[in-house]
């Protein structure tokens, strides 16, 4: 297992590189620049050659792409992330000031999803083709169905005409206000968990009849075991690798809802980051979203699959 | 009144809450249009102004001020209608208080956090949250574009020059280190202004001055201004939204990059001073002890709140966490609308703000068959504009060569209306008859026009809509959709026959020389016109309103009449609305709430959540 684990960890920094060629690649794609976006905010008509000049040596993209790639990676590589185009702020001390923002988002949503998802999933397979059943499969569609951008939005407006009320702003740090903190983000958490709970419970239920079909959970039964106890600890416990492999992909799902989510309810995380350095053409920023999510991202499917070992002690790292 | 007027039109249109939904969509589309609008440009300091000097020896120093008094009176003569003023009339009643200004409240507005703090350094609205509020201005714009006394009184003119500036005497820098509530100099003046044109690739008004030979402190508290040339917009320059004074001392404190960024250094003479910062979240100002408006600030502090999504922003509103609603864009008052419906009429307070952005086709001169003005007039009279402006964001003014918000010049709706080319009924009839008799005598192939380049997709109605104006005079035009980047470059490298795009207003008429001078930086279809080129050098070396009116005036009718270099449609403005019970609002130039002219404004009833 150590073996697999180190090189699974080797090949990390490969897989970056390679992410950050293509990141840095792909973006330069993006219509725009940030150079004529200056020039137009002031006037561009009378904006000449030599402003642009000036302009693109500030930032660096007087030099061929090739070079401003290996500066940049370089630059990373030490540590250094660079400062934002836009508000020329580090973009380091900003990742450590929004991070923990959206670990807690991701934080409540998992606790929503996980539950959520198994829950109603197992629910649904054990009370198989009853009116619970069908009531769980059909909103679990519904789920699945609703864009969670529209979702949140009825969930800030449908108060608002209700009952006019509105959600706390402006935003407010944990450690400051849990109350009021935690108010303002259990809604954005529970519209980023809800169409991935959907799928959680779909998958959980069609597994878990595969499994409470098999032998051995008749003879549990039969044995006289509680449908607690046969449920939990004998059927759900194997039917949790695809579930796990699911769960794992939450990260990146949790991680596109928090940039929908933080937008709207004005959450100053790392979505709304994303969201205002592509709006604005502050590439430095984007690259280094991209390449740290990236990063992470596969570090929890290392996770992911380091945890299958756990449920399954048949499964061996190789 | 008339339905054809805007404001009543606009107050009729409810919409239903179903417009919450909508108006994030509005919203990102307008953000588009004002990215694209905001490559315009509205000041001409780097061209070679060909201005010839003519002596005007008789102007006086009060002339300044009589164009501030006549431009106030003719905007309202001219800007309104009688049931307009009524409106007009309503809004300021309502913005009034028979108990005059009280002291309180912490005042909460929706702001746009862009975290650059410096006024050199704009990159979009959001750039200036807050900064308005910290800094001040030498003379300041005020409603109508009029040039209004801020920490100077009104320029002395001395000749077509040389103008001096006084500097008031109670003027205070904020009570915070390095200036330490010290007074407002001339020095201070000179250098805040010359900050503009400084050598940092990152300061784009830096060719605002550029016709200026120095700024100079007399004494203490007197500035010299000394223009190398006749240019009569310098007073409005000067005055600009952007304008905004910054001290050296902070500079060399913090230098360049902390004044830029650095919350703690953003000291200045303004209404409200810094007090804390927490980015895209809030931000917090305290109010000025030493303001030079005796009495003001009304408000104890300031609060800017981020909020990105139009309906938290409607419901923060509603829900009274804010009491500005941030701005309406482009006349679609959706958000105000949706406010209004459920909080009624009598808590929510619209009044309209002038701005000076809007739409316009560039026609390519030198590319035939446009190089034939008949045929420029004839698609000037086919364009409907009442339908191009159906489909724009809830409503815009139909518009002129000069924005309507620049008063006394720029033109109504209604005396636009009454023009060839944007009459309807019978009298449109009229002038699509007339636009194919110009084609007739031009003799042009109607099946050989050259495609027009538009912006795609956001423009793609307006295009489809012009296509079949221009089918009923028998023009068939194809269309040739571009990207944003596309477009611009086509605009900006001047390849294209006919194209749609934004255009950038100005707060002075001068803006037709850069638009349409021979050598005007904007003047993308590169039209040339001795007699237009003329007539606008003319109006930058006349300081007289009077006569700079009749200069523009007949600018513009043969610009409509007979030259037709862009088929203008429509200026904007923009909708300010606050909860009722503030007081003392008045209109800013500019497009933002976070903008506004907050000093005069206090709490008629200092609300929960408001108290400081």
């Amino acid at each position: 297992m150590r073996n697999y684990i180190f090189r699974r960890l080797m090949l990390l920094p490969i897989t970056v590189l390679l992410l950050s060629i293509f990141v840095f690649g792909l973006i330069r794609l993006v219509p725009g620049s940030v150079i004529d976006a200056r020039l137009s905010a002031g006037f561009p008509g009378t904006a000449n050659a030599d402003d642009r000049a000036k302009l693109e040596a500030h930032f660096g993209l007087d030099k061929p792409v090739h070079i401003q790639y290996i500066n940049w990676i370089g630059q990373v590589f030490t540590g250094d992330f660079g400062t934002s185009w836009l508000t020329k702020e580090d973009i380091l001390d900003n990742f450590r000031r929004r991070m923990p923002v959206t670990i807690e988002l991701l934080f409540l949503t998992l606790l929503i999803y996980i539950p959520l998802g198994i829950g109603t999933g197992v629910w649904s397979a054990v009370r198989q083709n009853r009116t619970d059943d069908y009531s769980i499969r059909f909103i679990t569609i519904l789920f699945l169905a609703i864009p969670n951008f529209w979702l949140a939005t009825l969930v800030v407006v449908v108060p608002l005409v209700l009952w006019s009320y509105a959600p706390p702003v402006p935003y407010v740090q944990l450690w400051e206000e849990p109350g009021t903190n935690l108010v303002q983000m259990i809604v954005p958490a529970a519209i980023a968990a809800l169409a991935g709970a959907a799928v959680l419970g779909r998958v959980a239920r069609s597994e878990m009849l595969e499994v409470l079909r098999q032998d051995y959970v008749r003879t549990a039964y039969a044995k006289g075991l509680s449908g607690y106890v046969v449920v939990v600890r004998h059927a759900l416990r194997n039917a949790m690798i695809p579930l796990i492999t699911l769960i794992g992909l939450v990260f990146a799902n949790g991680v596109a809802g928090a940039v929908i989510v933080e937008q709207i309810f004005a959450i100053p995380g790392m979505g709304r980051y994303l969201v205002q350095s592509l709006l604005n053409n502050d590439l430095p920023v984007v690259q280094v979203w991209m390449l740290i999510f990236g990063a992470a991202f596969i570090m929890v499917n290392l996770l992911v699959d380091l945890s299958y070992g756990m449920f399954d002690p048949r499964i061996r790292f190789q | 009144m008339s339905e054809r007027n805007y404001w009543k039109r606009m107050s009729r249109n409810r919409l239903s809450r179903r417009g919450l939904l909508r108006a994030s969509a509005r919203a990102g589309v307008g953000a588009a249009g004002l990215a694209l609008v905001g490559c315009g440009d509205d000041d001409d300091d780097g061209q070679q102004a060909v201005a010839q000097a003519q002596p005007q020896q008789q102007q006086q120093q009060d002339a300044v001020e009589q164009q501030a008094e006549q431009q106030a009176t003719q905007q309202q003569a001219q800007t309104a209608t009688a049931e307009e003023q009524q409106e007009q009339a309503a809004a300021a009643q309502a913005a009034a208080d028979d108990s005059g200004p009280k002291h309180g409240g912490t005042v909460r507005i929706v702001m746009s956090d862009g975290g650059i703090f410096d006024p050199a350094i704009v990159i979009h609205g959001g750039t200036y949250a807050g900064v308005h509020q910290i800094y001040d201005w030498v003379n300041y714009l005020d409603e109508g574009f009029v040039i209004t006394e801020g920490m100077a009184d009104l320029p002395e003119i001395i000749d077509e020059l040389n103008f001096v500036y006084s500097i008031k005497p109670n003027v205070y820098w904020h009570p915070k280190p390095p200036l330490d509530g010290r007074q407002f100099t001339a020095e201070d003046a000179v250098f805040g202004l010359e900050r503009f044109g400084f050598d940092n690739p990152e300061f784009v008004f830096k060719d605002r001055f550029a016709l200026v030979d120095k700024f100079e402190a007399t004494d203490e508290l007197t500035m010299h201004v000394q223009a190398g040339q006749v240019f009569s917009p310098i007073l409005t320059a000067i005055a600009e939204d952007n304008m905004l004074m910054v001290s050296r001392d902070a500079v060399e404190a913090f230098g360049d990059e902390g004044l830029s960024t650095d919350f703690e250094a953003q000291i200045g003479t303004g209404a409200f001073m810094g007090d804390s910062r927490e980015p895209e979240v809030e931000l917090n100002l305290v109010r000025h002890p030493n303001y030079y408006k005796e009495g003001q600030p009304y408000f104890d502090g300031y609060k800017g709140i981020a909020l990105p999504d139009d309906a938290l922003r409607i419901a923060a509103f509603v829900d009274g966490q804010t009491d500005f609603l941030s701005y309406q864009w482009t006349g679609a008052r959706t958000d105000l609308e949706a406010a209004i419906d459920e909080m009624g009429e009598e808590e929510v307070t619209g009044v309209p703000n002038p701005v000076t952005f809007g739409m316009a086709t560039h026609i390519h001169c030198e590319v035939e068959p446009y190089t034939d003005p008949r045929v420029r007039n004839a698609v000037h009279l086919a364009a409907d504009r009442e339908q191009l402006i159906a489909l724009s964001l809830g409503g815009l003014v139909i518009g002129g060569p000069i924005a309507v918000a620049i008063q006394p010049y720029g033109r109504t709706e209604d005396q636009l209306r009454q023009l060839p080319g944007y009459r309807s009924g019978d009298l449109r009839q009229e002038d699509l008859a007339e636009s194919r008799q110009l084609l007739d005598a031009a003799g042009v192939d109607l099946d050989g026009f050259p495609p027009l380049d538009i912006w795609a997709p956001n423009a793609t109605d307006y295009a489809v809509v012009l296509q079949q104006n221009l089918s009923e005079v028998g023009i068939n035009v194809g269309i040739n959709e571009l990207t944003t980047t596309d477009a611009l470059a086509a605009r900006q490298n001047r390849e294209f026959s006919m194209i749609m795009l934004g255009q950038q207003g100005a707060s002075d008429p001068d803006l037709l020389y850069n638009d349409l001078h021979t050598t005007g930086g904007q003047n993308y279809g590169n039209f040339s016109n001795p007699e237009f080129d003329a007539l606008v050098e003319k109006g930058r070396s006349v300081f007289d309103v009077e006569e700079r009116k009749a200069i523009y005036d007949e600018a513009q009718d043969r610009l409509l009449e007979e030259w037709n270099p862009r088929l203008y449609w429509s200026w904007s403005t923009v909708t300010v609305a606050f909860r009722s019970y503030l007081k003392g609002f008045r209109p800013t130039p500019g497009p933002t709430a976070s903008n506004a002219i907050l000093w005069g404004m206090w709490f008629d009833e200092i609300p929960e959540g408001a108290q400081t």
